[in-house]
């Protein structure tokens, strides 16, 4: 992987995981917004690439590029997400589990979810749950990010096909 | 290289079937430890709100009325694409700034309820969802259609 992929992968995926923990606008982070951040990001690519006559545009750099970007705005959403916890009072274990057990009664949770909930109790932080938080974030925005890298490369390709012809 | 696009397809269908199936998690394993990774897994792609979600067997789905749609739409259209080429050919021709008029039903149920405060039923977001689904099928299969089916 080129070291040039990285700057790009880190102004979208930066910015894609400070969108991502504002309230309304984060509704539409992983539809919407994770497919934008990896048009950005391969136009951020693009334009730092063009310049160089021997460098081609291949549907392999929207993959890595969207992988990248899924990653980055997963580590740095779980420590928005972990900051932003501990300023709060709020225990989002406890909302999950009380929710879960409205529906389940005899669900039989597993010892690891009360522990990470009396830390979040005790300290205001759990690095499982923000693990988890980093898990789910990273595969999310990685799969739409990446479709939205490639539908970036195959934009520019087709931009590149046309400006050849005329 | 045919065969290859043919399992894109075939693979992209078995995913979305998979993804769908675990909406049901509360009703098909509800005894499972796994159950609150999966429903804080769902929580990323979906606000899960309680009354926008369908109930089955008097609990909820894990993502609400709309993404049922529009996952249950893409999965039916990746069910059809995956077996016949002539639609994969159909949905390639199909104009792309004509496409986004799939969206407009989405958009104005979301003006109604967002702005006008009407609130919509599960049924219609379910409706606008399926609808919505072919705008990013159409850019997914811009993506994988092979070069000779595009003719």
């Amino acid at each position: 992987m080129r070291k040039e992929k990285f700057l790009p992968a880190l102004v979208a995926g930066f910015s894609l995981a400070v969108l991502s923990v504002v309230p309304v606008i984060q509704l539409a982070t992983c539809c919407l917004l994770a497919p934008i951040a990896g048009i950005f990001g391969v136009n951020l690519f693009y334009l730092q690439m063009k310049n160089n006559p021997e460098f081609k545009i291949e549907k392999s750099d929207g993959f890595q590029i969207g992988i990248l970007i899924g990653l980055i705005s997963g580590f740095f959403e779980s420590i928005f997400q972990s900051l932003l916890l501990l300023v709060s009072k709020d225990n989002p274990v406890y909302d999950s589990i009380v929710l879960l057990q409205q529906y389940v009664p005899d669900m039989k949770l597993p010892e690891i979810i009360n522990d990470i909930a009396k830390e979040i109790d005790e300290k205001r932080f759990s690095l499982l749950l923000s693990f988890m938080l980093f898990f789910n974030a990273s595969i999310v925005n990685s799969i739409f990010a990446t479709i939205g890298a490639l539908l970036g490369v195959s934009n520019i390709k087709k931009r590149f096909i046309k400006d050849s012809f005329s | 290289m045919k065969n290859h696009q043919n399992f894109t397809y075939v693979f992209i269908t078995f995913l979305l079937f998979i993804f769908l199936l675990f909406t049901f998690s509360l009703q098909l394993f509800p005894n499972s430890p796994t159950l609150f990774f999966l429903k804080n897994f769902y929580n990323k792609i979906c606000h899960q709100i309680e009354s926008r979600c369908f109930f089955v067997n008097e609990k909820p789905m894990l993502i609400c009325s709309r993404c049922s749609g529009i996952f249950g739409g893409a999965f039916i259209l990746f069910l059809i694409l995956s077996l016949s080429k002539k639609f994969r050919s159909f949905l390639y021709k199909i104009d792309t700034y004509k496409i986004f008029y799939f969206l407009v039903p989405l958009l104005i149920e979301w003006l109604i309820n967002f702005i006008f405060k009407i609130e919509s039923t599960n049924f219609v977001r379910f409706s606008t969802g399926i609808i919505f689904s072919i705008v990013p099928v159409y850019f997914l299969n811009l993506l994988f259609i092979n070069s000779k089916v595009k003719k």
